[in-house]
């Protein structure tokens, strides 16, 4: 159990991988009726190739907050997100749109599922904004992925005609159907049961092993057990770093106890 | 108290369909105040023009040749004559103004028997004192100012050599009797030392001593059987060259500010079908979207129709507003739309609001629509609190069966189709806008481009040279002297003519005869009269005399002779109260003789012509009147045309804001409605330019499907349409179908209008933020 202070996470790490994604001094409030509702304050964190990497907090401590800066979803109020040598923070609209299309990937947890389209059409549009893909190119891997998912039957469906499970699936598939070089899902198994969390948590973690670098944000102890390195976030700034080796099925008793711990001392 | 609570709320919270509707009611009531305001001006000025002239019931003009045996005591022998007048007149015909032929037939009037206002400068009003003719100066009536072209100091001038007349414009004058640009008539008014020179020394060549017979009758008496009664009595129709009713000369003079508002009337209706359309959209989104806020609403104890009375009230505040401002913004416009039908009437209008007419059309329509506020809020009574509360409407299942495949290239205008096609129930009323607009633009376009044409481009004929023949004449040398023009120009048209109004079976009617009738006229059924005692009709003449093909009428008074009517004709001559017979035909009826006219296909040849026609046939030639810049219709069609032009721009004007009104109430809606799809393609990578993009082809293929349906009604509707308004005119049958040109042009204005108008709105797509999405 490794538990680490502010400002000091990654040291070790760091030498080893390759960083994807470095946030600096990040800051991030809100104001609301002229007062100032600070999220993020100054945090420093870097995310790396091949991780599975999950943030994890009690509610309302900015996991989410933080998703969405890294991921350039929303723009940071301060400091910056450091993405192939640039900041994404400063990046324009359209050079943001690129990125989502092309180098990131989010899966959300209200699932997000464009409503008027078909699951494969939802995961087949995303494909289609790569200009640097030819149509067939993506028509093949949507085909492949929605297999790979499980989805092939209900594909023409639309999400309004399918579970919750289903529709998570297929918004993984949206989220992975450009090759992103990081994928960001934002408690993907909030709104779902135990049957569908278990199967979205199982084809995440099979991702990770396929080589997909994973940014997760959760408060679900169980679905905290796939990942390869655990951040928790409280009062808008990392207190602790939990490492972990890749996850196993077999080994899930001793992770869970090991994390469990873990997070006891977190204060979760 | 907690009612207009809700209702400040709901006006702050929903500007802009609160402005969207103001703008539309504005537009509605401006469009209507204008034109009920302005029929009422002219009609209002015409009937004080009338006062002011002492107008008879009605009044006649004739050669004195033919009339003077006429006395005021056979008139008024008839029980129903009040009293008649009679007085001299001089006829003069092929008069020229700055050089250019007048078409009408001028009767010369004293300039004390001038009993009309006088025009000032600026023609916007009358002088009180108007400066008494000198010798050589002519008030002219002001509709010969758009006709003709004259102006104050413009020149006419008619005969030759000694008997030469010059007269200068002194000004124009209001005459409403045969004052409106469709009169073929025209009085003039000389100094009565010159009226008396000139009378003395008339020549028939040039000028024709004449009378004119002022009547009036008793009140309720039958104006048509008085007339028929006179002419039994003393032959007055038959002698007479016109005779015209105060009602027949205000129909005129009314012709065209009634048949304009009849096609804006059916323009505003169409209007307000839009907004009807545009309010039931706009309230039936905003309970789908306020669905959970209502509901909250009846949990804490609003009833149903508290809730309907703040949407009621909310559209009457917005609605009496747009009234307001309309009938407001209606009085500068009237002074402009008053001189636009001054020029056509020739009758000084004064501009005033009809206000109490205009208020209670105004009621009328919030009234109306207030109707629909009520029927669509009924949908509130059905919202369950509980429901509502615990997360709003079920959800949304979309079930298309135009599901097309969306594909890479053009991903934008896929993505579009696939957003109109998955809410296709929604945008119903979108496409019925679209239709509507496209329908009436075509419908005005076609009004507009071909009514001008038909109007002055069948039966006319552009008279190079007229020929009067002299006693010598007769009908068996026609063919000689049109051989003598072919000759010399093998192109051109040359045929007698010659028009008359005589009694058709007890109704009076213009009677033209033509020699080749069908180089001017196509018959719209049976055939033109080929043989002497053969007639044509007009459909409106037909229904006057209750007869068709096949049957037979009585032409003139006493020694009437029987026709067969050969088939059915149009014609505008008299708003097509007009008949037509071969010259043959004419000769059974009448002593007069016909005119040659000749229209070359090369004016070059026009000398050349004259001086074969003097060698060859001289001494059957009383006058012959060249004119090289001979177009009947110039003055006339273009003052129908500006018309024409301002209704069609004021209809495309109104359609185009109708459109940006429109566009931005549904876009905006649209926009609320799918705020987190939007928020969704943002997050998947979509820029605000394509999403923008997405929502503008969106309204494309709206309007697109709106457009094909309005064409397609069009093709359908237009003509009947337009046949029906145009019947008063003469009108019966349009020419021709509607071509891809008259649905073109609407269809793009339209199109590309919800496109723009959608891009323009659909901006906001630039403050929708992906972070929406995050539920912390």
């Amino acid at each position: 159990m490794m538990i680490r202070k502010r400002h000091s996470l990654n040291r070790k790490v760091k030498m080893m991988k390759n960083t994807i994604l470095t946030a600096k001094g990040l800051c991030k409030s809100f104001a609301h009726n002229g007062l100032q509702n600070h999220i993020l304050t100054n945090l420093d964190v870097s995310i790396y190739e091949g991780d599975f990497t999950v943030v994890m907090g009690a509610s309302g401590s900015g996991k989410s907050t933080l998703l969405y800066a890294l991921s350039g979803m929303d723009r940071a109020t301060g400091g910056s997100v450091l993405y192939e040598e640039k900041d994404i923070v400063k990046l324009p609209e359209k050079k943001l749109a690129a990125l989502r299309h092309g180098d990131f990937g989010f899966v959300f947890q209200q699932v997000h599922l464009v409503s008027n389209l078909s699951l494969y059409e939802n995961v087949v549009v995303s494909g289609y904004l790569n200009k640097s893909v030819s149509a067939d190119a993506v028509n093949k891997r949507a085909d492949e992925l929605l297999s790979a998912m499980g989805l092939s039957d209900i594909k023409s469906k639309l999400p309004s005609q399918c579970s919750g499970g289903e529709q998570q699936r297929c918004a993984i598939a949206r989220a992975v159907i450009n090759h992103p070089r990081l994928l960001f899902a934002d408690e993907p198994t909030g709104a779902l049961n135990r049957k569908n969390t278990t199967e979205v948590l199982n084809l995440l973690t099979g991702l990770n092993e396929d080589g997909q670098s994973i940014l997760m944000v959760t408060h679900d102890s169980r679905a905290a057990l796939r990942a390869t390195r655990i951040l928790y976030l409280a009062d808008g700034a990392f207190i602790g770093e939990l490492e972990l080796p890749p996850y196993e099925p077999e080994m899930e008793k001793s992770r869970e106890a090991q994390v469990g711990a873990w997070l006891s001392s977190m204060e979760w | 108290m907690e009612i207009f609570k809700l209702l400040k709320a709901n006006i702050q919270h929903k500007k802009g369909a609160f402005k969207s509707i103001i703008m539309l009611m504005t537009i509605i009531v401006f469009s209507f105040s204008g034109t009920v305001s302005n029929n009422e001006n002219v009609r209002r000025s015409l009937a004080y023009a009338h006062s002011y002239a002492n107008t008879p019931t009605f009044n006649m003009q004739g050669l004195k040749a033919k009339m003077q045996d006429v006395t005021v005591d056979d008139i008024t022998a008839h029980p129903d004559v009040t009293d008649a007048m009679i007085t001299d007149t001089i006829f003069v015909e092929n008069a020229e103004l700055d050089g250019k032929k007048i078409t009408q037939l001028l009767s010369f009037h004293k300039e004390s028997e001038d009993i009309y206002r006088v025009f000032n400068n600026s023609c916007t009003g009358a002088v009180a004192q108007p400066e008494p003719l000198k010798a050589g100066e002519i008030y002219l009536p002001y509709t010969m100012s758009t006709i003709n072209g004259a102006k104050i100091g413009s020149v006419l001038v008619f005969g030759e050599g000694d008997n030469r007349e010059e007269f200068v414009v002194k000004g124009f004058v209001e005459e409403c009797s045969y004052g409106s640009a469709f009169c073929g008539f025209r009085r003039v008014f000389i100094s009565d030392s010159e009226f008396e020179r000139l009378y003395d020394n008339t020549d028939m060549m040039y000028f024709a001593q004449a009378l004119d017979f002022s009547i009036n009758l008793k009140e309720g008496a039958d104006y048509a059987e008085v007339k028929k009664e006179l002419n039994d009595m003393c032959g007055l129709v038959d002698k007479s060259h016109l005779s015209f009713s105060m009602e027949e000369m205000d129909y005129y003079t009314m012709l065209y500010s009634e048949t304009g508002s009849k096609i804006l009337y059916a323009f505003l209706i169409l209007l307000l079908v839009i907004v009807v359309i545009s309010i039931w959209h706009s309230i039936s989104t905003s309970i789908e979207l306020e669905y959970t806020n209502l509901g909250i609403l009846k949990a804490q104890g609003f009833t149903s129709g508290k809730i309907r009375l703040v949407y009621i009230l909310q559209y009457l505040i917005a609605e009496s507003i747009g009234a307001v401002i309309g009938i407001v913004l209606s009085i500068p416009a009237l002074g402009g739309l008053g001189i636009l039908f001054q020029k056509l009437t020739g009758i000084i209008t004064v501009p005033n609001i009809a206000f109490l007419k205009c208020a209670l059309m105004a009621l009328g329509t919030i009234a109306l629509t207030m109707v629909f506020v009520v029927l669509v809020t009924a949908k509130i009574a059905k919202i369950s609190p509980v429901r509502a509360i615990s997360g709003g409407k079920s959800e949304v299942h979309f079930d298309s069966l135009l599901n097309f495949p969306i594909k890479a290239k053009p991903l934008s205008l896929f993505m579009g189709i696939r957003q109109f096609t998955s809410r296709m129930k929604s945008y119903g009323g979108s496409v019925l806008i679209v239709t509507l607009l496209v329908f009436f633009i075509v419908t005005v376009s076609v009004f507009s481009q071909k009514i001008t044409r038909d109007i002055f481009e069948d039966g006319a004929i552009s008279a190079h040279i007229t020929v009067y023949t002299n006693q010598d004449f007769t009908l068996d040398k026609m063919e000689e002297m049109e051989q003598a023009v072919l000759e010399v120009d093998a192109g051109a048209k040359a045929l007698f003519s010659h028009t008359e109004y005589l009694m058709v079976d007890d109704i009076e009617l213009q009677l033209l005869s033509y020699n080749h009738p069908e180089l001017l006229f196509q018959p719209i059924e049976g055939r033109l009269p080929v043989y002497d005692n053969e007639i044509v009709v007009t459909d409106i003449s037909a229904e006057m005399l209750g007869k068709d093909i096949g049957d037979t009428v009585l032409l003139g008074g006493e020694e009437s002779k029987e026709f067969l009517i050969s088939g059915i004709f149009q014609c505008f001559n008299d708003t097509g109260k007009a008949v037509l017979v071969t010259t043959e035909g004419m000769s059974r009826v009448s002593a007069s003789r016909p005119l040659l006219i000749v229209e070359l296909s090369d004016v070059a040849l026009l000398s050349d012509t004259e001086a074969a026609l003097q060698e060859k046939h001289g001494a059957l030639i009383k006058n012959l009147v060249c004119e090289e810049d001979a177009n009947a219709s110039d003055g006339m069609a273009n003052a129908l045309q500006s018309i024409c032009d301002v209704l069609l721009f004021v209809v495309y004007a109104i359609s185009v804001i109708f459109t940006a009104v429109v566009i931005s109430m549904i876009c905006s809606k649209a926009f609320i409605k799918e705020r987190i799809d939007i928020g969704i393609l943002k997050a998947m990578g979509f820029t605000s330019g394509t999403l923008r993009l997405q929502f503008a082809f969106r309204f494309l293929i709206i309007a697109i499907i709106g457009a094909i349906l309005g064409v397609i009604s069009s093709c359908f509707l237009t003509k009947p349409l337009l046949e029906s308004i145009m019947r008063p005119v003469g009108l019966t049958k349009i020419n021709g179908g509607i071509t891809l040109f008259d649905t073109l042009l609407p269809t793009i204005v339209i199109s590309a209008s919800f496109f723009l108008f959608a891009y323009i709105t659909a901006r906001k797509t630039k403050a929708v933020e992906v972070r929406e999405l995050i539920s912390e």
